[in-house]
């Protein structure tokens, strides 16, 4: 169940959005796609009512489901001529539109083999061919990395960004919140709300407030840490391990000089400076600690690595 | 424009699918054939008699009824055993080694002669109600049979005896003629002697005609007068003895009234010689019946059952494959794709439809192909366009059916056992395992809900019969071909509406 729902996606960008399974990332999805009505609110896409969408919005969008939900005994060429009849397009017609999208997910040379013969991350791209094959404004993509090696969505991302490129509009589901790294926005859900929108970025500044900057300097003392709490700019300070300085600050780029310089004038020997980028973990979790929800289990929240 | 190309998609698709599977079409167009080709060859038609043991009286190898009528018991038999042992013969039967246990009477003929039936027990052990009449079926034309044949031996005895009584008559006549003579001479010796021998030959003939059976029924009536008339000639030949030894004024011809006895045995004669025509065979089975199988059906079982199993076959590759064409698709979500395309349920509807109807009916083709080649050599008398029509309706109403149960099915199994029903149903309910008119209700009801119901009748119709076949049936087919086809399209767009 969604609530507190207030989203708006621009044309032209990559919104992602991202949280744990059951945070209600598809069920917005189903919604913008019409295959579930809200039980309150509005949602429009397109300028549409999804519930009502007319043939020529339909053509409009494309959508590429969770789960494989084409045809394993069909070739890849016939899976995508069939999702282009559904269209409207003649196989015979569109065979130019067809090569096309097979060549943009690099499955031309595999236009023979069967869906069902190809692993999770073809069988992925077939979709997101199916998707792309009219040529759609938007294009509503969820969970499309679920179970992927790196490389492979590596490679989705890039196929994103360039549909992004050429003016596409994309909202995708991830639960992989290093993928936010690809949105050009964010929206983090949990529990069926969203909890944060924004930037990568600002995200990231929103979730600590601020950039934070790590200094490792010989024998840290508390005379250093007063030092730093004093300048201007400067949100937070603690201590952290191997003699670390962890500053939380408004700017880093304009905050390095001055903590400094101030730390040179206190005396202190300087080893390393540089600014440090949280994970998106780490983003989220303190995001959603913010909002006042539990924090996650370990797990909730993937990585890449996972 | 668009909606032609999208019906045509997902017809490609259907067909395309179907053809990546090529096992499947083996199964659904070898697979019957085949079975047809071994039913054929396996079957011969024969009902064959029962397999029985004899249990005759003990102390006798073969009873004198078995060995007279050795030919009979084993045309409507096959004996296996002769057992004076009822307590064994009985264990065989009930561990169904024999169909049935014969148990002759000890004394048949003893019996018989005695006035009365001699019985035959029969037992059998049956539990397919189909075959359960057929011992008694067997064993009452072996009854028949038997009571024939011993009325047909008792009857060319008894046409001995009227032979015998007839040369009695003429002895009877010539006797009367000389008593006539030897009155007219005044002779009354000589005529009293010829009137004994007249007596003695009458005792004969009454004798021989009170010992017709009944198998001397058609001319029971000649019999009857016969005997009278007799009776009456011997009440005359005892007035003349009487008449012989009393004095009388009156000439002794005229006394002894020979002239009136003389006409009444005539008589009898002529009743004789009707009765003596009649052959016994005729006599005791005076009814022929002649029966005619005038259908052009050579008596073959594989071209009987040939438009049933076409039908079944037709019915159950529709409803099998429409069960699982939709309900495939909706659990695994390509429902999701046709709702945000701009393809309606109705689309998709008359894409699978159009492809279920080409491959049914291509199944439908080869399989008819088969049955009409000269391998199988099932006629077809009636007309090919009335076929075809009947083919199409019952495949556009199959595959409605079909799409109707995947519409309901919550998962891909319980299509494929909606699929199993319905294949029972036709095989139980469709007139192929039983004549309609042996059903009752509610399976009349059901069988009448059924597509191949209509298709085995239409089918056997026109290509057993040469018939056009009902317009009723033709009517109902299209009808339910168009209701299951308002009722999947209601149903598809029931379960594609937004949650």
């Amino acid at each position: 169940m969604l609530r507190d729902l207030s989203l708006e996606v621009g044309a032209g960008e990559i919104f992602g959005l991202i949280g744990p399974s059951g945070s209600g990332k598809s069920t917005t999805i189903h919604l913008c796609c019409g295959h579930l009505r809200p039980s309150g609110g509005s949602v429009t896409v397109l300028g549409q009512d999804p519930a009502r969408f007319s043939a020529r919005t339909r053509r409009r969008i494309g959508y590429m489901p969770q789960g494989f939900v084409l045809f394993p005994d069909l070739t890849v060429q016939q899976n995508l001529a069939f999702v282009a009849g559904l269209y409207g397009m003649s196989e015979w017609r569109c065979r130019a539109e067809i090569r096309r999208t097979l060549e943009l997910v690099e499955l031309w040379d595999a236009r023979a083999a069967r869906g069902a013969g190809g692993l999770g991350g073809m069988q992925r791209r077939i979709a997101l061919a199916a998707a792309l094959v009219h040529d759609p404004d938007l294009l509503f993509v969820d969970e499309p990395t679920a179970n992927l090696d790196p490389i492979l969505r590596a490679k989705l991302w890039a196929h994103f960004r360039g549909l992004r490129e050429r003016g596409r509009t994309l909202l995708v589901t991830t639960q992989y919140v290093d993928e936010a790294e690809y949105c050009d926005r964010v929206g983090l859900m949990y529990g069926g709300a969203l909890i944060a929108t924004g930037r990568p970025a600002s995200l990231r500044h929103q979730a600590f407030g601020g950039d934070i900057v790590d200094i490792t300097v010989e024998r840290p003392s508390r005379q250093y840490v007063a030092t730093v709490r004093g300048l201007a700019g400067v949100r937070d300070t603690e201590t952290g391990e191997n003699e670390t300085l962890r500053v939380t600050v408004e700017d880093a780029q304009r905050a390095i000089p001055l903590l400094l310089d101030a730390l040179e004038a206190s005396g202190a020997t300087i080893r390393t400076v540089a600014q440090y980028q949280p994970t998106f973990d780490e983003v989220f979790i303190r995001l959603i600690e913010q909002h006042g929800d539990p924090r996650p289990a370990l797990g909730q929240l993937q990585t890449s690595a996972a | 424009m668009h909606s032609l190309t999208q019906i045509f998609a997902v017809m490609l698709k259907e067909l395309r699918e179907l053809l990546r599977r090529p096992v499947l079409v083996l199964t659904l167009v070898l697979g019957p054939l085949i079975i047809m080709l071994i039913f054929g060859v396996g079957t011969d038609n024969v009902v064959r008699p029962p397999t029985a043991i004899v249990v005759v009286p003990p102390g006798r190898e073969r009873p004198q009824l078995l060995q007279d009528y050795q030919r009979q018991f084993n045309q409507f038999l096959s004996i296996k055993e002769y057992t004076s042992n009822e307590e064994y013969a009985r264990l065989l039967l009930a561990s169904n080694v024999v169909d049935t246990v014969i148990i002759l009477p000890p004394t048949a003929y003893e019996t018989i002669a005695g006035g009365e039936q001699a019985k035959i027990t029969v037992l059998y052990n049956e539990i397919n109600p189909a075959r359960r009449q057929l011992v008694p079926d067997f064993v009452r034309v072996l009854a028949g049979d038997l009571n024939r044949e011993i009325f047909l031996q008792n009857a060319s005895e008894q046409q001995q005896a009227l032979n015998d009584a007839s040369a009695d008559l003429s002895l009877a006549l010539t006797a009367l003629d000389l008593a006539n003579a030897a009155a007219s001479r005044g002779d009354r010796d000589d005529a009293r002697r010829q009137v004994d021998v007249a007596q003695a030959a009458s005792a004969r003939i009454d004798d021989a005609l009170a010992l017709l059976g009944p198998e001397a029924a058609p001319v029971q009536g000649e019999v009857q007068r016969a005997r009278a008339r007799l009776q009456e000639a011997d009440r005359r030949l005892t007035q003349a003895e009487r008449a012989l030894a009393t004095p009388d004024p009156r000439p002794l011809s005229e006394q002894l009234g020979l002239a009136q006895t003389r006409r009444n045995l005539q008589n009898l004669n002529d009743a004789l010689e009707r009765l003596t025509s009649v052959p016994p065979e005729v006599a005791i089975a005076p009814l022929a019946v002649e029966t005619r199988d005038v259908t052009k059906l050579e008596s073959d079982i594989v071209s009987f059952f040939a438009p049933a199993m076409l039908a079944l076959i037709l019915q159950h590759a529709a409803v099998s494959l429409g069960a699982l064409a939709i309900v495939r698709e909706r659990l695994a979500g390509t429902f999701e794709l046709y709702s945000v395309a701009p393809a309606t349920g109705l689309h998709m509807l008359l894409g699978k439809y159009l492809a279920y109807i080409l491959f049914v009916l291509a199944i439908g083709g080869v399989m008819l192909a088969a049955l009409l080649s000269p391998l199988l050599r099932v006629p077809l008398f009636g007309s090919p366009w009335r076929l075809a029509l009947i083919l199409v309706l019952l495949t556009l109403a199959s595959i409605g059916l079909g799409f109707v149960l995947s519409l309901l099915a919550v998962s891909e199994r319980q299509a494929v056992q909606f699929a199993m029903l319905a294949l029972l149903g036709v095989v139980f309910f469709s007139g192929i395992a039983l004549p309609l008119d042996a059903l009752l209700q509610p399976a009349v009801t059901l069988s009448y809900l059924l597509p191949a119901t209509y298709g085995v009748t239409l089918l056997q119709d026109v290509m057993l019969r040469g018939l056009p076949g009902e317009d009723l049936f033709y009517l109902a087919l299209g009808g339910m071909a168009a209701g299951l086809f308002v009722a999947a399209i209601a149903l598809l767009y029931w379960r594609m509406r937004p949650a």
